[in-house]
């Protein structure tokens, strides 16, 4: 038995119960990866499936833009599986995917040894394919989840401009190396015009969306820091929301602004939600793990700015998340699996006591990232985290709505909130 | 999987058979509704979730997560059929969803939603039609039960005094 | 419990209502049936005519009873309207004149050799709204972040107006 192959998931099945195995599925496959085969590959061909390589967050050269790739992984019982493939990460022996019989089967490994169960891929939507009236393609403006689009504002980040980068970021990266790419070849800005053209083209398809979601590179430009970042956002967020009537579903993952500036996006655009993410609790860790978010806004200042947004969002309206496993990264992370998860148990307490909801993501060790060389905790850590995590959002009559199966498919605690 | 009847099919293509799916809390306590969209799809049993945060889609997502039976009634009249089954999947993107989704709007107008497309696979179909269980029961418990003044009996009790 | 809502009397009382019991099968799962016959009874409680003696419904009924648990009404208007009572059943009568009552109503609409094997008596627990309406009002304001933007009328209230 190895980590998160199919003997441990039932081993984990049998010790947590409280746990699907579709959850613990989504973790494992997270955790080792996950390899079409060629038949898999032909299918995902297939138009109704094939989203083809193009990201907002990341830059994909000539040849692997001929490549099909699929949209997020579709586990039975609607949960959304985001798994890695080998391009982005190193993966031992990952789970692999076959095509047979008109479905998509998942396999215990390369040998095919064990049918684990059939899954399905997220559908095309059909704005894929399309270009905005300036000629860009619409799947570079915004990304499809199940029920979410994702746009990126602004493609660089400027904590890599000094090395500041948080040191698990792969954002605006070829995938290979460790630094964004210039900006001939991915082109930095991205225009209100595009977007509000993209987002009216995806109301199109029924049913198809109940979320918007933004982010972007940090940009400390202006003063205070962030101001030029945050007018950037009103902007795109007005000409978005051209499309509606007034308030839309929404959320913005950006740094943790001043309640100034939080007011401002609430009280001039349809906003509905924001996400600072802390990243990690621990004091040391977080000016270790993200250099620049301490230089620009400070760990306290940060908490602090987060906690104030409740007053201009509501509560249940801000979010905050931190990359599990990564607390225990070394050499100056947690010694123990237990102190780690105390510490994301701190934190979880802490914000859910003011309103703010707190998830979790996996960690994954991308190639360009600076912690590309660091090994994941244990499979049994992630269940213990989502765990604990929906238990104290529970009791503080918190959701994680926004981040849940249907929009983000990133964060497992958020999944078992689907019976509470 | 259990194949579909003829008469099964009949009964839940009729716009006028009513639909119930029953499945059961953490608890065990049973939950029924009337769920008016549901179809047969290929091998499947089909049907619109409403609301996300309904007491059924709770129980259906248990359902599949812990493995526990789901029951769906089709119902005109006299004629019933019962179908015992799991439930097989949980669709919250793609045409099927979409199919149902416009159907929706079309019934209840533009600002109709629609949660989910779930999918239950038979596992075993049985005709309770009123006529069909009373055959059934009295054939396995020919005394029991049954009020000696019904039309039945009291024609066989003339036709036993006749032979004595 | 208190008397039964207007509304919940009104659904009863009218024949186009569909009136369905369901009772959980101990195994994880439930039955549901139709039971046209259920009505609400002059001193509060529901009743109904359970046909067969022998059948599976009966035995699950009777199963709640003795563990002290409830079953679920569900009645359903061809106008949408919907009302959702949990009951626990407190008798079972196969003589009498409650019974009776129920013996010739089947005579009369089925025939004479109709067979009623016994009427459940249930007390009702509590009832909600299961309407379209009211539920799709409940959650519009409790989870915004469901619906689906291409809806003629989204605009989310979030937690602030």
């Amino acid at each position: 038995m190895s980590e998160g192959d199919l003997d441990h998931i039932e081993q984990l099945e049998a010790k947590y119960p409280d746990v699907p195995r579709f959850v613990l599925l989504k973790l494992a496959l997270r955790y080792r990866g996950v390899r079409l085969l060629a038949p898999a590959t032909l299918a995902i061909s297939d138009a109704d499936y094939n989203y083809g390589p193009v990201q907002v967050f990341r830059y994909h050269d000539e040849e692997a833009l001929k490549k099909a790739h699929p949209g997020p992984l579709l586990f039975r019982d609607g949960t959304t599986g985001l798994v890695a493939f080998e391009d982005r990460e190193v993966f031992e022996d990952p789970y692999v995917i076959d095509h047979e019989g008109g479905k998509f089967l998942l396999y215990s490994d390369a040998s095919k040894a064990r049918l684990v169960d059939e899954v399905d891929f997220t559908p095309r939507p059909a704005y894929y394919g399309k270009r905005t009236s300036s000629g860009k393609p619409m799947e570079s403006i915004a990304t499809a989840r199940a029920q979410r689009m994702i746009i990126c504002a602004y493609r660089h980040c400027h904590f890599w401009d000094t090395g500041e980068q948080c040191k698990y970021c792969a954002f605006f990266t070829d995938l290979n190396e460790t630094r964004q790419v210039s900006e001939k070849k991915f082109p930095k800005d991205v225009e209100a015009e595009d977007i509000y053209e993209t987002v009216r083209e995806i109301l199109k398809e029924p049913g198809r969306v109940s979320e918007i979601y933004m982010t972007a590179g940090a940009d400390y430009e202006g003063e205070p820091a962030f101001e030029a970042e945050v007018d950037r956002y009103i902007n795109i967020l007005q000409a978005i929301g051209r499309n509606f009537k007034g308030r839309f579903s929404s959320q913005l993952m950006a740094p943790a602004y001043s309640k100034a500036q939080y007011k401002k996006l609430y009280e001039r655009t349809g906003l509905t939600t924001v996400c600072p993410n802390i990243e990690v609790w621990d004091e040391r860790l977080f000016k270790w793990i993200c250099p620049g978010k301490e230089r620009f806004v400070g760990r306290a200042k940060w908490i602090q700015n987060t906690v104030d947004a409740v007053e201009v969002f509501g509560k249940g309206n801000v979010y905050t998340q931190v990359i599990g496993g990564v607390e225990l990264a070394k050499p100056h992370g947690f010694k123990t699996e237990d102190e780690a998860l105390a510490s994301n148990f701190e934190a979880c307490e802490f914000y859910s006591k003011h309103g703010v909801v707190f998830v979790s993501v996996v960690f994954g060790p991308a190639r360009s990232s600076v912690f590309h060389d660091q090994k994941r905790p244990s499979l049994e850590y992630f269940v213990r985290l989502i765990r604990g995590l929906r238990q104290i959002r529970e009791k503080h009559g918190l959701k994680a709505d926004n981040d849940d199966y249907k929009h983000c498919g990133n964060h497992a605690d958020a999944d078992l909130e689907r019976v509470d | 999987m259990a194949d579909f009847p003829k008469e099964f099919l009949e009964l839940v293509s009729d716009p006028d058979s009513v639909k119930m799916v029953a499945t059961t809390d953490k608890h065990g306590a049973p939950h029924v509704v009337v769920k008016g969209s549901l179809r047969v799809e290929g091998q499947h049993l089909a049907f619109g979730e409403v609301i996300e945060d309904s007491d059924s889609g709770h129980y259906l997502v248990r359902s599949i997560w812990f493995n526990r039976p789901v029951a769906v009634n089709v119902t005109k009249g006299d004629k019933s059929w019962q179908v015992k089954g799991r439930t097989y999947k949980c669709l919250i993107a793609g045409p099927l969803l979409k199919d149902f989704l416009l159907r929706e709007r079309a019934k209840r107008g533009p600002d109709a939603d629609l949660n989910a497309v779930w999918l239950i696979e038979p596992a075993e179909i049985r005709d309770e039609s009123l006529e069909v269980r009373r055959q059934s029961l009295e054939a396995r418990r020919p005394l029991f039960g049954r009020h000696l003044d019904r039309a039945s009996i009291m024609a066989e009790a003339r036709q036993l005094a006749a032979k004595a | 419990m208190p008397p039964l809502s207007n509304q919940a009397s009104a659904l009863l009382a009218d024949p186009a209502t569909l009136k369905v019991v369901v009772a959980a099968d101990g195994a994880g799962g439930a039955r549901a049936e139709l039971r046209p016959s259920l009505r609400l009874q002059e001193d509060g409680t529901l009743a109904y005519a359970e046909p067969f003696e022998a059948s599976e419904a009966n035995s699950l009924m009777l199963a709640l009873h003795w563990a002290g648990k409830a079953a679920e009404i569900l009645l359903s208007a061809p106008d949408g309207r919907a009302w959702r009572i949990t009951a626990a059943p407190r008798r079972y009568l196969y003589t009498g004149p409650l019974f009776q009552s129920f013996y010739r109503e089947a005579r009369a609409e089925q025939g004479p050799n109709s067979q009623v094997g016994g009427v459940w008596v249930l007390e009702a627990l509590k009832e909600e709204d299961a309407g379209y309406e009211a539920r799709k009002r409940l959650e519009d304001e409790a989870r915004p972040f469901y619906r689906y933007l291409d809806r003629s009328d989204v605009t989310p209230k979030g937690a602030r107006a």
